[in-house]
């Protein structure tokens, strides 16, 4: 067999179906219904698999590689296939699947084609090495760095790395491709976070499929994937990765609200440190999905979603990967240049937001308001989502504030409107660092504005708000 | 929602899906007829290397099996700025063919940095010769490595030549010098 496809077919192995497999039982045994459905199984259990790995490989770094890397997959692959059998055989009680109708499917078989697509894609980025820009300079250095550890101290190292205070998630799923092959590799580290995109695809389908109807479900799914290209689908970035943890957590915990649950609350705050580990817009995002979550559990949640007093220690989760973000960046004392007043001359980013309001705001504004009209970059979908939000306020009034889909539209919002202050309190060149990132992180809250969308626009059960007609 | 707004949404939307779609067709077309099959499914690394370096590759062939595991193997930073280069150019013309060779330099000097990473660990810095010594004496070994034009360690005790080709020319530093 040619050396390029036997590498690639162990990359995918090791990286993508041994941690699908680690993540569907691990989900299983925190409680997951068996009959959840197969796509949904799968799509969460690749973020949450991944995130869970990462530790154990993380674990396996700190120890000085005292194993063969092959196996950490190969102990994954084991415990999920033996988590998936004896919960499969145990488990009775069925979750509610998204609907089985023959029509229904269609918007599976279009997430297919699209995740088809995708793969022909980055069958064609990866006939080149990763050598430049931000996937090499940034995301593969570092893991690079991290695998090479006991050889080069990586104090010294992390200065070939752009950002070596970026979060770890990303070069972790290099390093497990390193691991499982034993040695550096320069193209195949990018397939962990290349099957992200097709993850993104599958779990966006499955969520709409689930929550609108069909036609619509199928025409928001190909808008929305139109945005992948934007986010850098086929590098090894972590703009996709992140969507789909987004994603991830944003469908789990409305699962949780709609079945009640438990474990879908266990897995949103999994998901949850995938979010947290992938880029330090994470903590942004979480917040974003936290705020509305949490005034629609204040203003009382609606009877399935009850939580016991135990699941509330899961929130432990994502706080402890945050701690280990910051715990690593002490111990390597590295400091991230938005928010440290050293590297912002003597400010920190709040303080410059205030001061740089006047001078940058008008320009934040203009590229936001570009970016919401351009079809080339998001399809409309975050500003056709906001508007369809503020039309379906005004007819449905407090009805439609309780919905899912309000929750969605306000995540969406609070996430824009919290990178705008953001990009207004930058200590870069602004026009560059506008040009540079705002497009591609705008991708991160496109699923969840397209969900929110379709549940707004197209209900798949008679609305909240319907009677307000 | 009014049923008649409703529609307008989903008629937005389908505009935006149609649109999508085309553009995924598009990509696909062009990206089936740029891509080499062949090359992307069944080449070696090196192979993939040699296709986007041509000749500058042979470098992560030639260096790794000299180098001892952990070296680091300065070189000199590529620096200077638009400034720089105006006042050593006579016209614009000059001057862009003066930035593009400074800019390829650089992306090559990137390019190395990433394939050859760990073996050996190549650190742009500037008077790498200076510098390089400098560790030398605190018992740290450092390499160089030296491009056409870059200054060079000739005239300097100590420095011995490790491999030299038309590219390229690999310095050692013993400990010590």
């Amino acid at each position: 067999m040619p050396d390029g496809i036997l590498s690639l077919l162990l990359v995918a192995a090791t990286t993508v179906l041994a941690p699908t497999v680690f993540g569907a039982g691990l989900l299983r045994r925190l409680g997951l219904p068996a009959g959840s459905g197969v796509v949904v199984t799968v799509t969460h259990g690749y973020v949450v698999g991944h995130v869970v790995l990462a530790l154990a490989t993380s674990l396996w770094l700190l120890s000085g590689q005292v194993a063969p890397g092959l196996v950490l997959p190969l102990a994954a692959a084991v415990a999920g296939a033996c988590w998936l059998r004896t919960a499969t055989a145990t488990t009775t009680t069925g979750d509610t699947p998204a609907p089985r109708e023959g029509a229904a499917w269609l918007v599976t078989g279009v997430a297919i084609v699209l995740v088809a697509v995708h793969v022909h894609a980055c069958l064609a980025t990866n006939a080149m090495p990763i050598r430049l820009g931000d996937e090499a300079e940034i995301w593969a250095a570092k893991a690079k760095v991290l695998y090479a550890a006991n050889v080069i101290e990586p104090r010294l190292g992390f200065a070939m790395v752009a950002h070596a205070d970026y979060p770890n998630l990303d070069p972790l799923l290099q390093v497990l491709a390193f691991a499982g092959l034993g040695r550096v590799l320069q193209w195949e580290n990018r397939l962990p976070l290349q099957a992200f995109g097709a993850v993104l695809l599958l779990l966006l389908a499955d969520a709409m499929r689930r929550r609108t109807r069909t036609p619509v479900a199928i025409a928001v799914l190909l808008a929305a994937s139109g945005s992948l290209a934007t986010a850098g689908a086929t590098t090894a970035q972590a703009d996709v990765p992140l969507a789909a943890a987004m994603l991830a957590t944003v469908d789990a915990l409305l699962r949780w609200r709609e079945t009640g649950h438990v474990a879908w609350w266990r897995t949103a705050c999994l998901a949850a440190c995938a979010v947290l580990a992938l880029k330090n817009e994470g903590t942004l995002l979480l917040l974003a999905v936290a705020l509305p979550t949490a005034l629609w559990w204040w203003r009382g949640p609606d009877g399935t979603a009850r939580l016991p007093r135990r699941a509330w220690s899961w929130l432990g989760a994502p706080l402890l990967a945050l701690g280990l973000h910051h715990g690593f960046l002490a111990w390597f004392d590295l400091r991230t240049d938005l928010v440290d007043p050293a590297l912002g001359g003597g400010r920190g980013l709040f303080a410059r937001i205030v001061a740089q309001a006047g001078s940058h705001g008008p320009d934040v504004l203009a590229c936001f308001g570009r970016l919401a009209v351009d079809p080339l970059q998001h399809r409309l979908l975050p500003v056709l989502a906001l508007g369809a939000g503020i039309v379906a306020a005004a007819c449905g009034g407090r009805r439609f504030l309780g919905t899912p889909a309000a929750c969605l539209l306000a995540t969406t919002t609070l996430t824009i409107g919290g990178y705008m202050l953001v990009f207004v309190g930058t200590h870069a060149d602004l026009t560059w660092h506008l040009a540079t990132a705002a497009s591609r992180i705008v991708c991160h809250v496109v699923p969840v504005a397209a969900l929110a969308l379709a549940m707004t626009i197209a209900p798949r059960t008679p609305d909240a708000y319907a009677g307000a007609r | 929602m009014h049923l008649l707004v409703r529609i307008a949404f989903i008629g937005l939307v389908a505009w935006q899906a149609t649109a999508a779609t085309a553009l995924h067709g598009e990509r696909l077309a062009a990206t089936s007829a740029a891509t080499d099959w062949g090359h992307a499914l069944a080449a070696t690394t090196t192979q993939r290397c040699e296709r986007v370096l041509g000749t500058d590759a042979g470098l992560l062939t030639t260096l790794p099996p000299l180098c001892p595991p952990g070296l680091v193997v300065l070189h000199e930073r590529v620096g200077g700025s638009l400034d720089d280069l105006r006042r050593r150019t006579t016209s614009e013309q000059e001057l862009a063919a003066a930035f593009a060779r400074l800019a390829a330099r650089n992306g090559l000097w990137l390019q190395w940095t990433a394939l050859l990473y760990p073996q050996p660990f190549l650190l742009g810095v500037t008077d790498a010769i200076t510098v390089a010594e400098h560790e030398a004496r605190a018992g740290r070994p450092r390499w160089l490595l030296t491009l056409p034009g870059d200054p060079e360690p000739r005239d300097r005790t100590g420095w011995v030549v490790v491999q030299s080709s038309a590219q390229f020319t690999v310095w050692r530093c013993p400990t010590g010098s």
